[in-house]
């Protein structure tokens, strides 16, 4: 009975004891749960604050760098102005200065060449009445002694002859230095302050057989032969000058760049295609037209065409080259002439630029370049 | 032989945490006694207690410690009010705890009493090391940490963390033997038997446009491009108090690399001042800094590896001490306990651990050979073992 008693005690005081280490795990979990409570709240606010701190940093350094963005834009938008203004100064003054050299030049030999010209068909026509006088002559008059004479009646014959095809040929050279001047006056367009409307292909005419002695034979090539497409192409408002000179700019980089394949005509493949330039001319609609100026050159590397509008710059050699001829032909039909102006080049193949024009733009903000 | 263990406990009953903490190491030591600890413990406890506590159990204890913003250890990992205690056994390395006082008034007279009382009979010759945790909040630590290296005439490579206080920036504690303190510099100090190695990284990346100090006195900043140095921050934090993760990168005059500077939290906006926990030089440049977990765990990794590189290749750890700070506890959030888990990731071999997050790190720079340094968000590694 007794060691029953016994039993059941130490049993209780054992189970006590395990509650009472129960209870104390219990309650040192219960201690570090509501500790880890407690900082679970404190770790959220302080998350939520850091949260909220790195937003606002991340928001405000977004907008100081789109601000930064928008400020390097607007730089590099005005460093473009600046440098298409400054592009613009300098062709203007070389023009203006190109263009009255020529519109001088023209006027200093229209005025003997008019002389010339203008008394050559007297000359002409003095000339075959004196032959014919001579001729008269020596039909009624063969008994003349002919030592009198200062030539013999075989080189008479032979200078009559002559002096015909002299005067003929003096017709034409007059005739084509006439043409020049013309041209000379016409392309430098100084005495147009407005648009007119106007023939595109006089223009390129005229930039042509300014250009001649380019494209003719020299000792790297033969001659570049040149190709025209013409349209019958409506009269198109603009401003001819201006225009000269974008013609005058794409022949030029075509002829350079025909120059640059080293052609050596000793030798020429016959199968090679010979060096050309081929001009196209096409009405697109009503209200637009388009030039295309080709060349078989050697064609420009891709990583180089977006800069070609660029103003100053340039692959040519150095003193060859502006780096200004394309900045201000873009400026002139896209700025002043609302057109376009593309470009397509294959290595190896040759380049074709290609100006789209309207008829009429809507506004010109002035001829003067 | 060279001993080191580790106790550590969660239950925020003061008592209850030192006996469990206590008990721990009592099973490690199997009947050793220790010369010397480190106690680190969460703001919450009743730090008398837990002292008379460790010197009840091991009478003459060389102990220093102090509060922290968060606690690491071999036997629990990353902690929060916690306590953990590491203890050294050695009768071949030599250690002996000091400490200064009042560092805010005299940072000379603290640094050269605790060294004094630390070295003991000993030559600072024979010092192998020192470790220190002291004061963030009330003296600026570059200053601090300048008197320290004077007082070990630049022979010793100091490591270690200021003490914190879980991001209030009221009060800290410093501990040395059974004196809990506060405006003090203790210090350990190491001779003998023991090799070490090394390693310290941050993280942090510069963001935004950089600014001229162009008015300072020691780590207070008052004006950045002659403007008030609040509104530097306030351009991209809005109107929020300067936080510790956005610390400063310092360009010195003609240095393309920089260090980092964080806020010490205890101004008023309204002031238009910043009190940071290290000087700035007046023109220095300097940028605001940010960080996310993936830089900040990636350089916990660095700061380990280095460590490991540097250790003598004739000796092998026995033991590792992580000193790492606050902000990179506050920027990984729940992912803290990755940053100890990439430290023991990259161990050979289980070592006994502890750690806490800082108010700021204290380590030699390996590049310059410094052998005192002041760092922000950095992860600082020491390892240890003896000497062979």
């Amino acid at each position: 009975m007794n060691d029953n008693v016994s039993v059941k005690a130490t049993v209780t005081q054992t189970s006590i004891e395990e509650l009472e280490a129960r209870l104390k795990t219990l309650e040192r979990e219960n201690r570090i749960l509501q500790k880890q409570l407690q900082r679970s709240y404190a770790d959220r606010e302080q998350l939520e604050a850091a949260t909220d701190r790195k937003e606002t940093l991340l928001r405000n350094a977004l907008d100081e760098l789109q601000a930064s963005q928008a400020s390097l834009e607007e730089r590099q938008a005005a460093l473009n102005k600046l440098q298409h203004a400054q592009a613009q100064l300098v062709q203007t003054e070389k023009m203006s200065s190109l263009g009255q050299l020529v519109a001088g030049l023209a006027h200093e030999i229209n005025n003997p060449i008019n002389f010339i010209y203008g008394n050559l068909k007297h000359l002409q026509d003095y000339a075959e009445d004196l032959l014919e006088t001579l001729k008269v002559y020596r039909q009624h008059a063969p008994e003349i002694d002919q030592q009198l004479l200062p030539i013999e009646p075989d080189e008479l014959e032979f200078i009559a002859q002559d002096t015909v095809q002299i005067l003929q040929s003096m017709q034409i050279g007059a005739t084509r230095i006439c043409d020049i001047v013309s041209s000379l006056r016409n392309f430098s367009r100084l005495d147009e302050a407005k648009s007119k409307e106007g023939n595109i292909h006089d223009g390129i005419d005229n930039s042509l057989m300014i250009l001649r002695y380019r494209l003719e034979q020299n000792d790297r090539r033969p001659a570049i032969r040149v190709i025209k497409n013409y349209e019958d192409l409506p009269p198109i408002e603009c401003c001819h000058g201006q225009l000269n000179q974008v013609f005058m700019n794409l022949l030029i980089n075509a002829i350079d760049a025909i120059d640059l394949n080293g052609y050596d005509p000793k030798d020429c493949d016959p199968s090679e295609q010979p060096p050309q330039i081929e001009i196209q001319t096409r009405t697109i609609d009503q209200s637009e037209i388009q030039i295309s100026i080709s060349d078989n050159g050697p064609g420009i590397p891709e990583e180089l065409k977006s800069r070609l509008f660029d103003p100053f710059f340039t692959t040519k050699p150095i003193g060859q080259g502006t780096g200004l001829g394309l900045a201000i032909s873009h400026e002139i039909i896209v700025q002043q002439h609302q057109g376009a102006i593309a470009i397509d080049s294959e290595l190896g193949r040759g380049t074709t630029f290609t100006i789209t024009l309207p008829r009429y733009p809507t506004s010109y903000p002035s001829c003067n370049v | 032989m060279l001993k080191v263990v580790v106790g550590h406990s969660n239950d925020p009953d003061s008592g209850e945490a030192i006996t469990d903490v206590l008990a721990q190491c009592q099973d490690q030591l199997a009947g050793d006694l220790p010369q010397a600890g480190i106690l680190l413990a969460a703001v919450d406890f009743e730090y008398d207690l837990v002292l008379e506590a460790i010197e009840r159990t091991y009478p003459g204890l060389e102990l220093i410690g102090g509060t922290t913003d968060g606690e690491i250890s071999s036997v629990m990992g990353f902690e929060q009010d916690s306590i953990s205690l590491m203890l050294f056994c050695s009768d071949t390395v030599h250690i002996r705890a000091g400490i200064g006082k009042q560092v805010s008034h005299n940072e000379t007279a603290a640094a050269n009493t605790a060294i004094a009382m630390a070295l003991g009979d000993r030559q600072l010759d024979e010092i192998q090391f020192a470790i220190t945790l002291p004061e963030s909040l009330t003296a600026s630590a570059v200053v601090v940490l300048q008197a320290l290296e004077q007082a070990l005439q630049g022979r010793v490579p100091v490591f270690g963390g200021l003490t914190a206080d879980q991001w209030r920036f009221k009060q800290t504690h410093q501990f040395y033997k059974t004196e809990v303190c506060t405006d003090s510099l203790p210090v350990l100090l190491f001779s003998g038997a023991i090799a070490f190695g090394y390693g310290v990284a941050s993280g942090w990346q510069p963001i935004g446009k950089t600014g001229t100090v162009t008015k300072v006195t020691n780590n207070i900043v008052y004006e950045i491009d002659n403007r008030p140095a609040i509104e530097f921050y306030q351009t991209y934090l809005g109107n929020r108090p300067p936080s510790l993760e956005y610390p400063l990168a310092v360009y010195e005059a003609g240095n393309t690399s920089f260090y980092l500077r964080a806020t010490s939290g205890s101004d008023r906006p309204e002031d238009g001042y910043i009190t940071f926990f290290g000087d700035l030089p007046e023109g220095a440049i300097v940028q605001l800094t940010e960080a996310n977990r993936n830089e900040i765990l990636s350089a916990s990794e660095l700061s380990i590896k280095q460590a490991i590189e540097r250790f003598p290749s004739t000796s092998t750890p026995q033991g590792a001490l992580y000193f790492s700070c606050c902000a990179r506890r506050q920027i990984l959030g729940s992912h803290t306990k990755e940053e100890y888990s990439v430290a023991q990731a990259c161990q050979e071999q289980p070592l006994p651990e502890m750690g806490f997050y800082t108010n700021g790190e204290i380590s030699p720079l390996f590049e310059t050979q410094e052998r005192v340094c002041f760092h922000n968000e950095t992860f600082v590694t020491l390892l240890f073992g003896e000497a062979v």
